[in-house]
Protein backbone atom coordinates (compact mmCIF):
# COMPACT_ATOMS: atom_id res chain seq x y z
CA UNK A 1 0.00 0.00 0.00
CA UNK A 2 1.53 3.44 -0.64
CA UNK A 3 1.72 5.97 2.25
CA UNK A 4 0.82 8.96 -0.10
CA UNK A 5 4.63 10.00 -0.19
CA UNK A 6 5.53 7.48 -2.79
CA UNK A 7 6.84 5.07 -0.15
CA UNK A 8 5.59 0.99 0.56
CA UNK A 9 4.07 0.92 3.62
CA UNK A 10 2.96 -2.79 4.96
CA UNK A 11 0.22 -2.77 7.04
CA UNK A 12 0.88 -4.53 10.33
CA UNK A 13 -0.72 -7.89 10.18
CA UNK A 14 -3.60 -8.40 12.92
CA UNK A 15 -2.69 -10.61 15.88
CA UNK A 16 -4.64 -13.29 15.85
CA UNK A 17 -4.55 -16.00 18.94
CA UNK A 18 -4.34 -19.83 18.32
CA UNK A 19 -6.38 -21.66 20.40
CA UNK A 20 -5.00 -25.28 21.11
CA UNK A 21 -7.96 -26.81 19.21
CA UNK A 22 -7.26 -24.89 16.60
CA UNK A 23 -3.33 -25.79 16.51
CA UNK A 24 -4.24 -28.88 16.84
CA UNK A 25 -6.77 -28.56 13.96
CA UNK A 26 -3.71 -26.89 12.08
CA UNK A 27 -1.02 -29.88 12.98
CA UNK A 28 -3.61 -32.75 11.44
CA UNK A 29 -4.34 -30.30 7.92
CA UNK A 30 -0.62 -29.69 7.83
CA UNK A 31 0.28 -33.02 8.59
CA UNK A 32 -2.27 -34.67 5.79
CA UNK A 33 -1.07 -32.27 3.57
CA UNK A 34 2.59 -32.97 3.82
CA UNK A 35 2.14 -36.38 3.16
CA UNK A 36 0.16 -35.53 0.21
CA UNK A 37 2.98 -33.61 -0.93
CA UNK A 38 5.48 -36.19 0.05
CA UNK A 39 3.28 -39.28 -1.93
CA UNK A 40 3.19 -36.42 -4.99
CA UNK A 41 6.73 -36.45 -5.16
CA UNK A 42 6.75 -39.95 -5.22
CA UNK A 43 4.27 -40.16 -8.08
CA UNK A 44 5.39 -37.58 -9.84
CA UNK A 45 8.82 -39.21 -9.49
CA UNK A 46 7.60 -42.80 -10.58
CA UNK A 47 6.41 -41.31 -13.67
CA UNK A 48 8.39 -40.10 -15.46
CA UNK A 49 10.19 -42.98 -17.11
CA UNK A 50 6.85 -43.24 -18.24
CA UNK A 51 6.70 -39.85 -20.70
CA UNK A 52 6.75 -39.93 -23.74
CA UNK A 53 9.52 -37.51 -24.96
CA UNK A 54 12.47 -35.86 -22.91
CA UNK A 55 10.47 -32.26 -22.82
CA UNK A 56 7.68 -34.33 -20.78
CA UNK A 57 10.24 -35.74 -18.82
CA UNK A 58 11.95 -32.86 -17.06
CA UNK A 59 8.62 -30.74 -16.68
CA UNK A 60 7.73 -34.28 -14.47
CA UNK A 61 10.83 -33.52 -12.55
CA UNK A 62 10.22 -29.84 -12.26
CA UNK A 63 6.39 -30.55 -10.67
CA UNK A 64 8.64 -33.18 -8.56
CA UNK A 65 10.66 -30.41 -7.28
CA UNK A 66 7.78 -28.13 -7.03
CA UNK A 67 6.14 -30.67 -4.63
CA UNK A 68 9.31 -31.18 -2.51
CA UNK A 69 9.43 -27.21 -2.21
CA UNK A 70 5.54 -27.15 -0.21
CA UNK A 71 7.28 -29.82 2.13
CA UNK A 72 9.30 -27.32 3.55
CA UNK A 73 7.24 -24.61 3.22
CA UNK A 74 4.41 -26.73 5.17
CA UNK A 75 7.24 -27.26 7.84
CA UNK A 76 7.92 -23.78 8.02
CA UNK A 77 4.61 -23.29 8.64
CA UNK A 78 4.27 -25.68 11.45
CA UNK A 79 7.72 -24.19 12.96
CA UNK A 80 6.50 -20.60 12.79
CA UNK A 81 2.83 -21.38 14.19
CA UNK A 82 4.00 -23.67 16.83
CA UNK A 83 2.42 -26.60 16.34
CA UNK A 84 3.94 -30.27 15.58
CA UNK A 85 3.64 -32.27 12.09
CA UNK A 86 2.32 -35.76 13.72
CA UNK A 87 2.70 -38.63 11.55
CA UNK A 88 0.36 -40.15 13.96
CA UNK A 89 -2.30 -38.13 12.30
CA UNK A 90 -1.87 -39.07 9.05
CA UNK A 91 -4.89 -40.56 7.59
CA UNK A 92 -4.42 -44.50 6.39
CA UNK A 93 -5.93 -43.95 3.17
CA UNK A 94 -2.43 -42.17 1.65
CA UNK A 95 -1.05 -45.23 1.21
CA UNK A 96 -4.32 -46.65 -0.24
CA UNK A 97 -3.88 -43.99 -3.27
CA UNK A 98 -0.21 -44.55 -3.55
CA UNK A 99 -0.69 -48.44 -4.02
CA UNK A 100 -3.08 -48.13 -6.57
CA UNK A 101 -0.83 -45.23 -8.27
CA UNK A 102 2.63 -47.84 -8.10
CA UNK A 103 0.23 -50.23 -9.47
CA UNK A 104 -0.62 -47.87 -12.36
CA UNK A 105 2.94 -47.49 -12.90
CA UNK A 106 3.71 -51.43 -13.36
CA UNK A 107 1.12 -51.68 -16.02
CA UNK A 108 2.31 -48.70 -17.64
CA UNK A 109 -0.86 -46.85 -17.55
CA UNK A 110 0.20 -43.52 -18.24
CA UNK A 111 -3.39 -42.42 -18.51
CA UNK A 112 -4.40 -43.96 -15.32
CA UNK A 113 -1.29 -42.34 -13.58
CA UNK A 114 -2.41 -38.43 -14.78
CA UNK A 115 -5.96 -39.23 -13.48
CA UNK A 116 -4.75 -40.40 -10.30
CA UNK A 117 -2.20 -37.77 -9.30
CA UNK A 118 -3.00 -34.52 -11.76
CA UNK A 119 -6.92 -34.65 -11.24
CA UNK A 120 -8.08 -36.66 -8.33
CA UNK A 121 -5.04 -36.00 -5.75
CA UNK A 122 -4.30 -32.13 -7.32
CA UNK A 123 -8.32 -31.43 -6.66
CA UNK A 124 -7.45 -32.18 -2.96
CA UNK A 125 -5.05 -29.99 -2.69
CA UNK A 126 -6.52 -27.42 -4.16
CA UNK A 127 -9.76 -27.62 -2.35
CA UNK A 128 -7.37 -27.40 0.48
CA UNK A 129 -5.58 -24.27 -0.12
CA UNK A 130 -8.60 -23.20 -1.67
CA UNK A 131 -10.13 -22.96 1.87
CA UNK A 132 -7.14 -22.12 3.39
CA UNK A 133 -6.07 -18.97 1.07
CA UNK A 134 -9.47 -17.73 1.15
CA UNK A 135 -10.06 -13.97 2.20
CA UNK A 136 -12.40 -14.86 4.78
CA UNK A 137 -9.66 -16.16 6.94
CA UNK A 138 -7.97 -13.91 9.45
CA UNK A 139 -5.07 -16.07 10.04
CA UNK A 140 -2.97 -14.09 8.00
CA UNK A 141 0.14 -16.62 8.25
CA UNK A 142 -1.63 -19.57 6.91
CA UNK A 143 -3.64 -17.80 3.81
CA UNK A 144 0.11 -16.72 2.26
CA UNK A 145 1.29 -20.38 2.54
CA UNK A 146 -1.88 -21.89 1.33
CA UNK A 147 -2.03 -19.16 -1.79
CA UNK A 148 1.34 -19.98 -2.77
CA UNK A 149 0.80 -24.19 -3.09
CA UNK A 150 -2.82 -23.27 -4.05
CA UNK A 151 -0.80 -21.42 -7.29
CA UNK A 152 1.35 -24.41 -8.28
CA UNK A 153 -1.30 -26.71 -7.83
CA UNK A 154 -3.74 -25.14 -9.63
CA UNK A 155 -0.89 -24.83 -12.61
CA UNK A 156 -0.11 -28.84 -12.26
CA UNK A 157 -3.66 -29.53 -12.46
CA UNK A 158 -3.75 -27.49 -16.13
CA UNK A 159 -0.65 -29.47 -17.03
CA UNK A 160 -2.70 -32.76 -16.00
CA UNK A 161 -5.69 -32.30 -17.97
CA UNK A 162 -3.41 -30.92 -21.08
CA UNK A 163 -1.97 -34.28 -20.81
CA UNK A 164 -4.78 -35.98 -20.28
CA UNK A 165 -6.30 -34.37 -23.49
CA UNK A 166 -3.15 -35.49 -25.39
CA UNK A 167 -3.72 -39.20 -24.47
CA UNK A 168 -7.55 -39.04 -25.48
CA UNK A 169 -6.47 -37.71 -29.03
CA UNK A 170 -4.05 -41.06 -29.41
CA UNK A 171 -6.75 -43.68 -27.48
CA UNK A 172 -9.65 -42.73 -26.28
CA UNK A 173 -10.35 -45.99 -25.34
CA UNK A 174 -7.75 -46.59 -22.78
CA UNK A 175 -8.06 -43.07 -21.23
CA UNK A 176 -11.87 -43.63 -20.43
CA UNK A 177 -10.89 -47.45 -19.42
CA UNK A 178 -8.27 -45.58 -16.84
CA UNK A 179 -10.50 -43.37 -15.90
CA UNK A 180 -13.05 -46.20 -14.46
CA UNK A 181 -10.20 -48.28 -13.52
CA UNK A 182 -8.73 -44.85 -10.89
CA UNK A 183 -12.15 -43.68 -10.06
CA UNK A 184 -13.19 -46.95 -8.66
CA UNK A 185 -10.01 -47.76 -6.72
CA UNK A 186 -9.22 -43.79 -5.98
CA UNK A 187 -12.51 -42.06 -5.11
CA UNK A 188 -13.63 -43.96 -2.35
CA UNK A 189 -10.62 -43.21 -0.60
CA UNK A 190 -10.33 -40.02 -0.89
CA UNK A 191 -13.72 -39.35 0.08
CA UNK A 192 -13.19 -41.34 2.40
CA UNK A 193 -10.18 -39.79 4.43
CA UNK A 194 -12.32 -36.50 4.33
CA UNK A 195 -15.14 -37.55 5.35
CA UNK A 196 -13.83 -39.37 8.58
CA UNK A 197 -11.56 -36.52 9.12
CA UNK A 198 -13.64 -35.61 11.89
CA UNK A 199 -13.89 -39.11 13.78
CA UNK A 200 -10.43 -39.45 13.21
CA UNK A 201 -9.33 -36.27 15.55
CA UNK A 202 -11.87 -37.26 17.76
CA UNK A 203 -10.36 -40.95 17.89
CA UNK A 204 -7.21 -40.18 18.09
CA UNK A 205 -6.48 -36.67 19.65
CA UNK A 206 -9.65 -36.92 21.47
CA UNK A 207 -10.66 -33.04 19.50
CA UNK A 208 -14.10 -32.66 18.46
CA UNK A 209 -13.09 -30.68 15.01
CA UNK A 210 -17.08 -29.09 15.15
CA UNK A 211 -16.23 -26.97 18.79
CA UNK A 212 -13.03 -25.92 17.58
CA UNK A 213 -12.48 -22.09 17.76
CA UNK A 214 -11.25 -21.29 14.02
CA UNK A 215 -10.37 -17.22 12.87
CA UNK A 216 -12.79 -18.36 9.39
CA UNK A 217 -16.06 -20.52 9.19
CA UNK A 218 -14.85 -21.42 6.13
CA UNK A 219 -12.22 -23.30 7.45
CA UNK A 220 -14.33 -26.35 7.43
CA UNK A 221 -13.52 -29.82 6.64
CA UNK A 222 -17.02 -30.71 5.26
CA UNK A 223 -16.15 -27.35 2.96
CA UNK A 224 -13.15 -28.78 1.84
CA UNK A 225 -14.70 -32.25 0.66
CA UNK A 226 -16.75 -30.19 -1.29
CA UNK A 227 -14.47 -28.02 -2.56
CA UNK A 228 -12.48 -30.85 -3.88
CA UNK A 229 -15.40 -32.63 -5.00
CA UNK A 230 -16.56 -29.75 -7.58
CA UNK A 231 -13.00 -28.83 -8.77
CA UNK A 232 -12.94 -32.96 -9.51
CA UNK A 233 -16.10 -32.83 -11.43
CA UNK A 234 -15.05 -29.95 -13.46
CA UNK A 235 -12.09 -31.47 -14.37
CA UNK A 236 -13.20 -34.45 -15.55
CA UNK A 237 -15.48 -32.30 -17.62
CA UNK A 238 -12.55 -30.19 -18.96
CA UNK A 239 -10.95 -33.39 -19.81
CA UNK A 240 -13.12 -34.44 -22.43
CA UNK A 241 -14.03 -37.83 -20.89
CA UNK A 242 -16.79 -39.92 -22.81
CA UNK A 243 -19.89 -38.05 -21.19
CA UNK A 244 -21.50 -41.41 -20.86
CA UNK A 245 -18.91 -42.64 -18.34
CA UNK A 246 -18.36 -39.37 -16.17
CA UNK A 247 -22.21 -39.55 -15.48
CA UNK A 248 -22.06 -42.63 -14.19
CA UNK A 249 -19.28 -42.22 -12.27
CA UNK A 250 -19.94 -38.56 -10.73
CA UNK A 251 -23.70 -40.15 -9.79
CA UNK A 252 -22.14 -43.01 -8.32
CA UNK A 253 -20.61 -40.94 -6.26
CA UNK A 254 -23.66 -39.75 -3.82
CA UNK A 255 -23.25 -43.11 -2.14
CA UNK A 256 -20.54 -42.79 -0.86
CA UNK A 257 -22.84 -40.77 2.02
CA UNK A 258 -23.20 -43.53 4.44
CA UNK A 259 -26.73 -44.19 5.40
CA UNK A 260 -28.10 -42.70 8.59
CA UNK A 261 -25.45 -39.97 8.79
CA UNK A 262 -26.23 -36.50 8.21
CA UNK A 263 -26.04 -34.92 5.07
CA UNK A 264 -22.57 -34.73 4.13
CA UNK A 265 -23.04 -32.08 1.61
CA UNK A 266 -23.34 -33.75 -1.90
CA UNK A 267 -26.16 -32.15 -3.21
CA UNK A 268 -24.56 -30.89 -6.22
CA UNK A 269 -23.75 -34.36 -7.33
CA UNK A 270 -27.22 -34.62 -7.33
CA UNK A 271 -27.91 -31.14 -9.35
CA UNK A 272 -24.99 -31.86 -11.82
CA UNK B 1 39.56 -29.82 -45.17
CA UNK B 2 37.04 -26.56 -44.02
CA UNK B 3 38.62 -25.16 -40.40
CA UNK B 4 36.26 -23.63 -38.29
CA UNK B 5 36.96 -21.44 -35.66
CA UNK B 6 34.87 -21.25 -32.42
CA UNK B 7 34.09 -17.77 -31.50
CA UNK B 8 34.11 -16.95 -28.04
CA UNK B 9 33.16 -13.90 -27.31
CA UNK B 10 33.67 -14.58 -23.63
CA UNK B 11 37.37 -15.08 -24.24
CA UNK B 12 38.16 -13.77 -27.33
CA UNK B 13 42.23 -14.43 -27.32
CA UNK B 14 43.80 -13.57 -29.83
CA UNK B 15 44.95 -16.83 -31.27
CA UNK B 16 41.96 -19.12 -31.10
CA UNK B 17 41.96 -22.82 -31.53
CA UNK B 18 40.67 -23.66 -34.99
CA UNK B 19 38.75 -26.96 -35.05
CA UNK B 20 37.70 -28.66 -38.24
CA UNK B 21 34.96 -30.57 -39.17
CA UNK B 22 35.63 -33.68 -37.87
CA UNK B 23 35.75 -32.21 -34.08
CA UNK B 24 32.69 -30.84 -34.34
CA UNK B 25 31.22 -34.52 -35.39
CA UNK B 26 33.00 -35.77 -32.53
CA UNK B 27 31.23 -33.83 -30.34
CA UNK B 28 28.06 -34.45 -31.88
CA UNK B 29 28.51 -37.82 -31.07
CA UNK B 30 29.60 -37.07 -27.41
CA UNK B 31 26.91 -34.62 -26.63
CA UNK B 32 24.42 -36.58 -27.66
CA UNK B 33 25.40 -39.48 -25.85
CA UNK B 34 26.23 -37.65 -23.08
CA UNK B 35 22.37 -36.53 -23.26
CA UNK B 36 21.09 -39.51 -23.63
CA UNK B 37 22.81 -40.58 -19.91
CA UNK B 38 21.41 -38.00 -18.80
CA UNK B 39 17.97 -38.89 -19.48
CA UNK B 40 18.77 -41.97 -18.10
CA UNK B 41 20.11 -40.41 -14.88
CA UNK B 42 16.68 -38.55 -14.29
CA UNK B 43 14.43 -41.50 -14.68
CA UNK B 44 16.66 -43.20 -12.49
CA UNK B 45 17.16 -41.30 -9.89
CA UNK B 46 12.92 -40.08 -9.69
CA UNK B 47 12.33 -44.25 -10.36
CA UNK B 48 14.02 -44.44 -7.08
CA UNK B 49 12.55 -41.52 -4.83
CA UNK B 50 9.77 -43.83 -3.65
CA UNK B 51 12.35 -46.03 -2.29
CA UNK B 52 13.90 -43.45 -0.03
CA UNK B 53 13.73 -43.75 3.95
CA UNK B 54 12.89 -39.90 4.79
CA UNK B 55 10.92 -37.14 3.18
CA UNK B 56 14.56 -35.34 3.35
CA UNK B 57 16.41 -38.12 1.16
CA UNK B 58 13.14 -38.18 -1.39
CA UNK B 59 14.05 -34.71 -1.81
CA UNK B 60 17.36 -34.27 -1.82
CA UNK B 61 16.85 -37.44 -4.89
CA UNK B 62 14.51 -35.32 -6.71
CA UNK B 63 17.14 -32.14 -6.54
CA UNK B 64 19.40 -35.11 -8.47
CA UNK B 65 16.84 -35.73 -10.93
CA UNK B 66 16.25 -31.86 -11.48
CA UNK B 67 20.11 -31.23 -11.94
CA UNK B 68 20.39 -34.01 -14.66
CA UNK B 69 17.30 -31.86 -16.37
CA UNK B 70 19.53 -29.05 -16.10
CA UNK B 71 22.25 -31.52 -17.60
CA UNK B 72 20.22 -31.79 -20.40
CA UNK B 73 19.23 -28.29 -21.28
CA UNK B 74 22.95 -27.20 -21.06
CA UNK B 75 24.46 -29.73 -23.22
CA UNK B 76 21.33 -28.99 -25.88
CA UNK B 77 21.94 -25.30 -25.77
CA UNK B 78 25.57 -26.21 -26.21
CA UNK B 79 24.69 -28.05 -29.43
CA UNK B 80 23.29 -25.20 -30.67
CA UNK B 81 25.86 -22.93 -30.11
CA UNK B 82 28.09 -25.23 -31.81
CA UNK B 83 25.89 -25.93 -34.51
CA UNK B 84 26.21 -29.52 -34.04
CA UNK B 85 22.81 -31.62 -34.40
CA UNK B 86 22.45 -33.60 -30.94
CA UNK B 87 19.98 -35.90 -30.70
CA UNK B 88 17.74 -35.47 -27.41
CA UNK B 89 16.94 -39.17 -26.52
CA UNK B 90 18.30 -42.32 -26.08
CA UNK B 91 19.44 -44.21 -29.00
CA UNK B 92 22.21 -46.52 -27.71
CA UNK B 93 20.60 -49.95 -27.15
CA UNK B 94 23.40 -50.12 -24.14
CA UNK B 95 21.71 -47.49 -22.42
CA UNK B 96 18.21 -49.04 -22.07
CA UNK B 97 19.57 -52.16 -21.03
CA UNK B 98 21.15 -50.31 -17.57
CA UNK B 99 17.70 -49.16 -17.48
CA UNK B 100 16.11 -51.93 -17.42
CA UNK B 101 18.29 -53.43 -14.86
CA UNK B 102 17.86 -50.51 -12.58
CA UNK B 103 14.17 -51.09 -13.20
CA UNK B 104 14.63 -54.66 -12.30
CA UNK B 105 16.26 -53.62 -8.79
CA UNK B 106 13.70 -50.93 -8.02
CA UNK B 107 10.84 -53.63 -8.43
CA UNK B 108 12.76 -55.74 -5.93
CA UNK B 109 12.96 -52.83 -3.72
CA UNK B 110 16.83 -52.61 -3.89
CA UNK B 111 18.45 -49.60 -3.05
CA UNK B 112 22.08 -50.27 -2.51
CA UNK B 113 21.51 -51.35 -6.17
CA UNK B 114 20.02 -48.48 -7.34
CA UNK B 115 22.92 -46.56 -5.73
CA UNK B 116 25.58 -48.59 -7.40
CA UNK B 117 24.15 -48.63 -11.06
CA UNK B 118 23.78 -45.24 -10.74
CA UNK B 119 25.79 -43.38 -8.41
CA UNK B 120 28.75 -45.12 -8.17
CA UNK B 121 28.85 -46.83 -11.90
CA UNK B 122 27.42 -44.06 -14.05
CA UNK B 123 28.16 -41.53 -12.35
CA UNK B 124 32.03 -42.63 -12.33
CA UNK B 125 31.58 -42.98 -16.39
CA UNK B 126 30.10 -39.20 -16.60
CA UNK B 127 32.53 -37.90 -14.50
CA UNK B 128 35.48 -38.91 -16.75
CA UNK B 129 33.54 -37.89 -19.65
CA UNK B 130 33.01 -34.12 -18.38
CA UNK B 131 36.09 -34.28 -17.20
CA UNK B 132 37.75 -34.87 -20.33
CA UNK B 133 35.24 -32.30 -21.98
CA UNK B 134 36.37 -29.71 -19.41
CA UNK B 135 39.54 -29.76 -20.53
CA UNK B 136 40.08 -26.73 -22.23
CA UNK B 137 43.26 -27.52 -24.41
CA UNK B 138 41.28 -30.98 -25.94
CA UNK B 139 38.31 -28.95 -26.52
CA UNK B 140 36.93 -25.49 -27.26
CA UNK B 141 36.26 -23.34 -24.43
CA UNK B 142 32.18 -23.42 -24.96
CA UNK B 143 32.47 -26.96 -24.47
CA UNK B 144 34.88 -26.89 -21.70
CA UNK B 145 32.64 -24.23 -19.69
CA UNK B 146 29.26 -26.33 -20.33
CA UNK B 147 31.51 -29.37 -18.84
CA UNK B 148 32.70 -28.40 -15.76
CA UNK B 149 29.64 -26.79 -14.77
CA UNK B 150 27.85 -30.13 -15.22
CA UNK B 151 31.48 -32.25 -13.84
CA UNK B 152 30.83 -30.39 -10.91
CA UNK B 153 27.46 -31.67 -10.18
CA UNK B 154 28.38 -34.99 -11.10
CA UNK B 155 31.48 -34.75 -8.60
CA UNK B 156 28.29 -33.73 -6.06
CA UNK B 157 26.35 -37.14 -6.77
CA UNK B 158 29.11 -39.39 -6.68
CA UNK B 159 29.91 -38.00 -3.16
CA UNK B 160 26.16 -38.84 -1.82
CA UNK B 161 25.90 -41.79 -3.11
CA UNK B 162 29.21 -43.08 -1.33
CA UNK B 163 27.47 -41.45 1.68
CA UNK B 164 24.34 -43.70 1.04
CA UNK B 165 26.44 -46.08 0.69
CA UNK B 166 28.46 -46.16 3.65
CA UNK B 167 24.85 -45.78 5.51
CA UNK B 168 23.43 -49.08 3.92
CA UNK B 169 26.64 -51.30 4.51
CA UNK B 170 26.87 -50.23 8.15
CA UNK B 171 22.90 -51.69 8.35
CA UNK B 172 23.23 -54.42 5.98
CA UNK B 173 27.00 -55.42 4.35
CA UNK B 174 25.90 -59.08 3.26
CA UNK B 175 22.79 -57.37 1.15
CA UNK B 176 25.25 -54.37 -0.07
CA UNK B 177 27.94 -56.58 -1.25
CA UNK B 178 25.11 -59.24 -2.60
CA UNK B 179 23.88 -55.78 -4.52
CA UNK B 180 27.01 -54.53 -5.52
CA UNK B 181 27.95 -58.39 -7.28
CA UNK B 182 24.56 -58.41 -9.11
CA UNK B 183 25.17 -55.01 -10.63
CA UNK B 184 28.43 -55.04 -11.74
CA UNK B 185 27.91 -58.04 -13.65
CA UNK B 186 24.63 -57.03 -15.58
CA UNK B 187 25.88 -52.77 -15.89
CA UNK B 188 29.55 -52.73 -16.13
CA UNK B 189 30.01 -54.90 -19.35
CA UNK B 190 27.10 -51.97 -20.85
CA UNK B 191 28.76 -48.94 -19.57
CA UNK B 192 31.91 -51.12 -21.06
CA UNK B 193 30.50 -51.96 -24.16
CA UNK B 194 29.02 -48.66 -24.94
CA UNK B 195 32.31 -47.11 -25.48
CA UNK B 196 33.33 -48.79 -28.32
CA UNK B 197 30.82 -49.49 -30.38
CA UNK B 198 27.57 -47.25 -29.46
CA UNK B 199 28.54 -44.74 -32.14
CA UNK B 200 27.04 -46.68 -35.23
CA UNK B 201 23.94 -46.30 -33.60
CA UNK B 202 24.02 -42.79 -33.13
CA UNK B 203 26.52 -41.78 -35.78
CA UNK B 204 22.98 -43.20 -38.31
CA UNK B 205 21.13 -40.67 -36.47
CA UNK B 206 23.23 -38.32 -36.58
CA UNK B 207 23.93 -38.15 -40.50
CA UNK B 208 27.77 -38.70 -39.33
CA UNK B 209 30.19 -41.01 -41.85
CA UNK B 210 30.96 -43.33 -39.03
CA UNK B 211 34.30 -43.53 -40.42
CA UNK B 212 35.07 -39.31 -40.64
CA UNK B 213 35.34 -39.49 -36.47
CA UNK B 214 38.90 -40.58 -36.25
CA UNK B 215 39.74 -39.75 -32.33
CA UNK B 216 43.46 -37.88 -33.09
CA UNK B 217 41.36 -35.05 -34.49
CA UNK B 218 41.43 -34.04 -31.66
CA UNK B 219 43.42 -35.21 -28.71
CA UNK B 220 40.49 -36.82 -26.65
CA UNK B 221 41.34 -40.25 -26.49
CA UNK B 222 37.92 -42.32 -25.62
CA UNK B 223 40.17 -45.45 -25.15
CA UNK B 224 41.96 -43.57 -22.65
CA UNK B 225 38.79 -41.86 -20.99
CA UNK B 226 37.41 -45.58 -20.66
CA UNK B 227 40.57 -46.76 -18.98
CA UNK B 228 39.96 -43.64 -16.45
CA UNK B 229 36.97 -44.85 -16.04
CA UNK B 230 37.56 -48.29 -14.97
CA UNK B 231 40.81 -47.13 -12.76
CA UNK B 232 38.33 -44.48 -11.01
CA UNK B 233 35.43 -47.35 -10.34
CA UNK B 234 38.18 -49.42 -9.40
CA UNK B 235 39.04 -46.69 -6.98
CA UNK B 236 35.60 -46.33 -5.61
CA UNK B 237 35.16 -50.11 -5.33
CA UNK B 238 38.64 -50.40 -2.85
CA UNK B 239 37.13 -46.86 -1.03
CA UNK B 240 33.76 -48.71 -0.08
CA UNK B 241 33.61 -52.56 -0.39
CA UNK B 242 34.90 -55.74 1.10
CA UNK B 243 38.59 -56.58 -1.05
CA UNK B 244 37.30 -60.33 -0.70
CA UNK B 245 34.12 -59.33 -3.03
CA UNK B 246 35.72 -56.64 -5.25
CA UNK B 247 39.00 -58.59 -6.55
CA UNK B 248 37.07 -61.30 -8.03
CA UNK B 249 34.70 -58.44 -9.98
CA UNK B 250 37.79 -56.58 -10.98
CA UNK B 251 39.52 -59.76 -12.26
CA UNK B 252 35.86 -60.42 -14.38
CA UNK B 253 36.80 -57.49 -15.83
CA UNK B 254 39.49 -58.87 -17.97
CA UNK B 255 36.76 -60.87 -19.73
CA UNK B 256 35.03 -57.53 -21.19
CA UNK B 257 36.25 -56.85 -25.12
CA UNK B 258 39.56 -54.53 -25.38
CA UNK B 259 40.00 -54.66 -21.81
CA UNK B 260 43.51 -56.52 -22.45
CA UNK B 261 44.23 -54.33 -25.38
CA UNK B 262 43.39 -50.92 -22.83
CA UNK B 263 45.66 -52.00 -19.90
CA UNK B 264 48.40 -53.31 -21.85
CA UNK B 265 49.06 -50.25 -23.50
CA UNK B 266 48.23 -50.84 -26.71
CA UNK B 267 45.93 -48.66 -28.58
CA UNK B 268 42.31 -49.84 -28.86
CA UNK B 269 39.81 -49.92 -32.33
CA UNK B 270 38.90 -46.16 -32.30
CA UNK B 271 35.27 -45.82 -31.79
CA UNK B 272 33.46 -44.96 -35.15
CA UNK B 273 37.51 -44.85 -36.51
CA UNK B 274 38.03 -46.48 -39.59
CA UNK B 275 39.29 -49.68 -37.73
CA UNK B 276 36.29 -50.17 -35.82
CA UNK B 277 34.26 -53.17 -36.78
CA UNK B 278 31.21 -52.90 -39.02
CA UNK B 279 27.68 -53.20 -38.08
CA UNK B 280 25.89 -55.86 -39.28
Amino acid sequence: MHDGLGQVTTLPKPHIERSDGYRKLLSFVVSNARKGEIMAIENYSEMVHLMPDTDAKIETVNQAKEECKHILLLEKLAARLGFDIDDTMVEPQWETIRATFHEAVRKKDLPACLIIQDLMVESLAIGLYKVFASAANEDHDTITTAATLLKDELEHLDIGVRRIQAEMKKDPEAVNDALLWAHNRVMPALFQMIHQSCDFLCDTKNLDCTMVEKPSAEIDLELLKITALEHYVAMLEQAAFDPKITNQLIAGMASYEIPGRVNLGLDFLRKH
Amino acid sequence: MTLISPINEMTAAPAAKEFDQRYYNLIAYIVSNAIAGEIMAIENYSEMVHLMGTSAEKIETVSQASEECKHILLLSKLGRTLDVAVQRRIVEPQWNQIRKHFSAAVARRDLAACLIIQDLMTETMAIMLYRTLANETETDPRTAAVARNILADELEHLEIGKHRIRQLLSEDPVGVHDALVWAHHRVMPELFGMISTSCHFLCDELNIECGSLTLDSIRTDIEALKLQALESYIETLDSLFDPAVTNPLIASMSAYEGYGQMFSGEAGAACCGPTAPSVQ
